[in-house]
């Protein structure tokens, strides 16, 4: 409710300098976990680029911010894990068309002293205590991708607990409790030396796409769209891709 | 948005039915520890006075106001590989996190603090006459604490059993962090619950959220009716 309060006050005021032609007023994005430390920094620097305007951030799993959505919960901007969300809620009308800006890979983390002695993939099959990410969430979707694509039965695996998010997977493997987990590129990257990296093989990496769009109902349609211009601008690349995301797909 | 047919159909899904059994036989484990351990503790508490004894109830009431995701972490650090206790348990052959022992580990030290609540209160409430009149007649403390004691006590125990298994039975937080959530292993049914809402799978969601609506229901049911009989409750 204040939300919409400041949007209904920020709409309904002069326009004022700044380059949205508003006064002022609040963004809210819908994001998926993934993209917290990319999108903190994009919101800071939208908000210098526009004075007056602020960027609230949403941060969960894409699955959770694509249920609030469909229960009428307000928001400008989602972005997300997966085009399976995108579409589906396309798909009941509660967004606009997406642009794809950015990629992700997935990589396995063991904790910094390796107990189980994981050096590759294969080991994962001598009973290392393994975490992934629920099949109905992206990250364990792309998990379960990324496994078939390496020829390995999931049947084979000590799997002993599928999260709903991915930071639950980097903090069990961060605090040693699981011996290896699959997550992000980017999540590996922030959690830095907590956690070693086992790269995969190129050929075995599920396509993680990231699509953005507006949500059906936003009041302020077009400070969206300057968000997802800044988003898939060369500056917001640069810092997508400075945080180890993948360039976006050409499409 | 929710017909009777996806109540039948949630609840025959696997993932439901699962979810259900394992939160039933890890309840039921964990309120038996209660029982067991947590009686004779809150009868010795109840009746006797010693140094430090708000210090001792303190610690453990503090489960009751701790924020669950905390009492997750603090099983982390005590019971955890890496935990306080964590080499001796492996010394043992056991691992805790991610195992039903998990489960009924953070439900029992979410819920146990209820129980003991209760159990103090009843046996507060015992006639100090009555125990002094068994001891004149030769019974030894133990003999006072189980053929007196507790007998004279016995709805109000009843009463913090029903309420600590309500409570272990709703255990999410603590779980969710400790244990994890493993179909048929440690997913009990409010991690399910959470899980089917995110992830769309929401027919097992809501038919294991009426479960849970009925179950709790019958048991607050229960204890006002034990508490109707029996003055000797306190207020929850």
């Amino acid at each position: 409710m204040v939300v919409l309060c400041l949007l209904a006050a920020g709409c309904g005021g002069s326009s004022g300098g700044s380059s949205s032609g508003h006064s002022g007023g609040t963004l809210t994005v819908f994001a998926a976990t993934s993209l917290t430390n990319a999108f903190t920094k994009l919101a800071t620097t939208y908000a210098h680029d526009h004075p007056g305007w602020h960027v609230t951030l949403s941060l969960a799993g894409s699955d959770a911010l694509a249920a609030q959505l469909e229960q009428g919960v307000h928001a400008d901007v989602y972005a997300a894990a997966s085009p399976k969300y995108s579409e589906q809620l396309q798909g009941k009308k509660l967004l606009g068309a997406t642009t794809n800006f950015a990629t992700n890979s997935l990589v396995l983390i063991v904790p910094p002293d390796d107990p189980a002695g994981i050096t590759s993939v294969a080991d994962l099959t001598k009973g290392a205590k393994l975490v992934v990410g629920d099949p109905a969430v992206p990250i364990g979707s792309y998990t379960e991708t990324v496994l078939g694509n390496l020829g390995i039965d999931p049947g084979s695996l000590n799997i002993v607990s599928r999260e709903p998010t991915v930071t639950p997977i980097v903090q069990k493997v961060e605090l040693g409790e699981a011996d290896a987990g699959f997550v992000y590129i980017t999540d590996a990257l922030a959690a830095g030396n907590k956690v070693k990296q086992i790269a995969l093989p190129a050929a075995a990496q599920a396509t993680v796409v990231y699509p953005i769009g507006i949500v059906s109902g936003s009041k302020q349609a077009k400070v969206a769209r300057q968000w997802i211009d800044l988003v898939t601008s060369a500056q917001g690349q640069q810092v997508l891709t400075g945080l180890g995301f993948g360039p976006a797909p050409s499409s | 948005m929710f017909a009777k047919g996806d109540l039948a159909a949630g609840l025959r899904s696997s993932v439901a039915r699962d979810a259900l059994l394992v939160s039933f036989q890890t309840s039921l484990i964990s309120l038996a520890a209660m029982v067991l351990v947590g009686t004779p503790i809150a009868y010795l508490l109840a009746t006797r006075d010693f140094p430090g004894r708000s210090l001792v109830v303190t610690l453990f009431e503090l489960p009751l106001v701790l924020p669950p995701a905390v009492a997750g972490l603090g099983l982390f650090f005590a019971f955890g590989r890496r935990g306080l206790l964590g080499s001796e348990l492996s010394t043992l052959g056991l691992e805790i996190p991610f195992t039903k022992l998990a489960v009924v580990l953070a439900m029992t030290f979410v819920a146990a603090p209820l129980y003991l609540r209760q159990a103090q209160s009843a046996f507060a409430a015992v006639e100090p006459d009555l125990l002094a009149a068994a001891r004149t007649l030769g019974a030894g403390p133990g003999r006072v604490f189980v053929r007196v004691a507790v007998p004279v006590a016995g709805e109000g125990l009843g009463v913090g059993a029903a309420l600590g298994w309500a409570r272990a039975l709703g255990e999410f937080g603590a779980t969710i962090i400790f244990a994890g959530s493993l179909q048929g292993v440690t997913q009990t049914a409010p991690v399910a619950i959470y899980l089917g809402f995110e992830g769309g799978q929401s027919d097992a969601a809501f038919a294991l959220g009426a479960v849970m609506i009925a179950i709790s229901a019958a048991v607050l049911l229960a204890v006002k009716l034990l508490g109707g009989r029996s003055s000797r409750f306190a207020p929850v």
